[in-house]
């Protein structure tokens, strides 16, 4: 077992125990009939959770980070998850404030332009054909773009 | 029968049913590999063309796309980590690694020849079991449908490849979001926070996309490299993948019978079909250390299901008219179209020339899809070969508009994020993504079938031959698993497989 991978293991041990208790709270709430089966995997997930945060707790004590070597999730590569994740965010965004027809252009291009730092040419070419492709798809097919606050 | 079957099969080799049934497979082609819009997008296009057409010609079309369909959804799953439709999510646990490993063609190969032999099994068992399958079919209450999909949940020990309490975890984490909107015993709504969005629940095709394209799209362009460790002959092993599923007849004539037969039950769904077949072939292999890490079996194994589950669909929907699927709901609309009225008079003397036409499209569909596929494969293998920065742009702009189709709001893409970020922190911490979705998929058909089988038979449920003969089919398949050696994992392979 890794040291790294344990921290992050119990990282995500620890917010699905949260989750897990909140929700076998929340079950309570519920009718007899739709109660049970939430309830049950509440329960079952925090006792697992449980065991996972004290096998992770005790590989963290028993190894030392220095002796494995393995890829670490460090903060730069947190970093840069967060980095493309905000570029991800950044096309909702868009799509939420233009629509897609003006919105994945505009995202496109910036994300190739200065995320992927591609050449001006590839990039609004890219951007031009792909929009021209949805438009076509949203044409022909039953697929529909976000209209965005434009209708369009 | 055999000279109806031999006439309606000279009857679809005339070129006005030919060309309905190749524009059938383009299409399907088509919308297989574009995620998001699946079968039922590309049957619901073509259902109004097949209004005064013959039935032949009708059903020659509409079975050319579902055949076509599940060929073609190949692609994105192996090439770049993407699941064309929710069931492909089991073909990206190995061929997705293979293609990173520089055996994208083998891959593809392999599983081209593997949904083709699927496809014409399925047509078989659709053509053998069209007098016989009635009374197996209602011999299924749900009792035994709980027991399948217990089955389908035994097999996560096996996806978690030695993390058992992390592989529990996190199918009893899909299972609780399985959960969230109305639920099926009474009139709550569950988890929704309030919000419409989430009255409805979570669609799997924008789970399976979250869990699965995101992060590796975030590990791409993290890395900038191409998709493929090895770039050199990508595209070679076209004929390897071919070989290597004829040099598996059992794993293939396995997974082929039991696509065909979950296929044949209505409400199992395919994406649950897929994964219950990936995890049993997994636990069932003597050496089981590749799976998840590029196993050609793990791509043979679930390509083969998906295309005979397609025949398998068939039975219930042409002899009782009960769609086991979107697409075979639309197919039965497609058939009251054209005049003809789904239900057990279907196999009588009248219309058998035109249930065999659909048994004869289905593996002419399959061949063609495939003879299709395998020309295309050079061109569009090269994907694996671009930088993530360059491709990674685009193909995240395909995701989110494919996983907008589902509901149309917003609210998808926000969850694909949400989603996608959790599925990052478990494959960096070594936990199941597979497990994850198993348990989504396989939650909602356990709650309701064991909801249902305790409001009627209350506890006498378990006694039933059934329900016994399937618990034993479960201890022997969880016996056998853990009696055999597990080869320990390869380090670094963890952080970079399609856990």
């Amino acid at each position: 077992m890794k040291t790294a991978q344990a921290r992050l293991s119990l990282a995500v041990a620890a917010l699905t125990l949260v989750v897990m208790v909140y929700a076998g709270y929340e079950a309570r709430g519920f009718r007899d009939a739709s109660m049970w089966f939430p309830t049950l995997v509440a329960i079952l997930g925090t006792i697992t959770a449980l065991v996972i945060i004290v096998m992770d707790l005790r590989t963290l004590r028993r190894d030392h980070p220095e002796e494995d070597g393995e890829e670490r999730v460090d903060a730069g590569t947190l970093r840069a998850f967060a980095l493309w994740m905000g570029w991800f965010a950044g096309l909702l965004v868009l799509l939420v404030a233009l629509g897609g027809v003006i919105g994945v252009p505009i995202w496109l291009f910036a994300f190739l332009r200065f995320g992927s730092r591609l050449s001006l040419s590839f990039s609004l070419g890219g951007a031009v054909v792909t929009t021209a492709l949805l438009l076509l798809l949203s044409a022909t097919l039953d697929f529909h773009l976000p209209p965005g606050p434009f209708g369009l | 029968m055999l000279d109806i079957a031999l006439e309606a099969l000279a009857g679809l080799f005339t070129p006005e049913r030919l060309g309905w049934l190749l524009l059938g497979v383009l299409v399907g082609l088509v919308v297989g590999l574009i995620p998001g819009l699946g079968g039922v997008a590309g049957m619901s296009l073509l259902l109004p063309f097949v209004y005064g057409m013959d039935p032949h010609s009708a059903m020659a079309l509409m079975i050319g796309i579902m055949a076509a369909n599940h060929t073609s959804d190949t692609f994105p799953a192996v090439l770049v980590g993407v699941p064309g439709s929710a069931g492909a999510g089991a073909t990206v646990m190995d061929g997705y690694p293979l293609a990173k490993q520089g055996q994208a063609g083998r891959a593809l190969g392999a599983s081209f020849t593997a949904s083709m032999l699927g496809g014409i099994f399925g047509a078989a068992v659709l053509f053998a079991v069209l007098p016989l399958f009635r009374p197996l079919i209602l011999a299924f209450g749900s009792p035994e449908l709980f027991m399948l999909t217990m089955l389908g949940i035994s097999t996560v020990a096996i996806l978690a490849r030695g993390a058992v309490a992390k592989g529990l975890l996190a199918a009893l984490f899909g299972m609780l979001l399985s959960t969230v909107g109305s639920a099926p015993a009474s009139p709550d709504y569950r988890y929704t926070f309030g919000s419409p969005y989430l009255t409805d629940g979570l669609p799997i095709a924008m789970v399976a996309m979250a869990i699965f394209a995101i992060p590796e799209f975030v590990d791409l362009l993290r890395r900038n490299k191409p998709i493929s460790d090895v770039t050199a002959r990508i595209t070679a092993g076209r004929l390897e993948g071919a070989r290597d599923t004829l040099r598996h007849p059992g794993l293939v004539l396995r997974s082929s019978g039991l696509g065909a037969l979950l296929g044949a039950i209505p409400g199992v769904g395919g994406s649950a079909i897929n994964w219950i077949v990936y995890g049993l072939t997994a636990r069932l292999s003597k050496d089981r250390s590749r799976f998840g890490k590029g196993d050609i079996r793990g791509v043979i194994a679930p390509e083969a299901a998906n295309n005979s589950m397609e025949g398998g669909q068939l039975i219930p929907a042409l002899m009782f008219g009960i769609p086991g699927s979107g697409v075979t709901a639309v197919l039965l609309g497609g058939l009251i179209l054209v005049g003809i009225q789904p239900g057990p008079e279907l196999v009588s003397d009248a219309n058998l020339p035109v249930v065999l036409t659909i048994v004869w499209s289905l593996v002419v569909a399959n061949i063609l899809a495939t003879a299709i596929c395998f020309s295309l494969r050079n061109f569009v293998a090269k994907l694996c070969l671009i930088p993530g920065r360059r491709l990674v742009p685009f193909l995240f702009v395909a995701v989110a508009l494919a996983v907008y189709q589902t509901t149309q709001t917003w609210a998808d893409i926000a969850m694909l994020l949400i989603l996608g970020l959790f599925g990052w922190f478990a494959v960096h911490s070594g936990w199941s993504r597979a497990a994850f979705v198993v348990g989504f998929v396989l939650g909602p058909p356990a709650e309701r079938y064991l909801w249902i089988s305790m409001a009627r038979y209350d506890l006498s449920w378990l006694v039933r031959p059934g329900v016994i003969l399937i618990a034993v089919a479960i201890l022997g398949v969880l016996l056998a698993g853990s009696l055999r050696k597990e080869r320990p994992p390869v380090r670094d392979e963890v952080l970079v497989s399609a856990r």
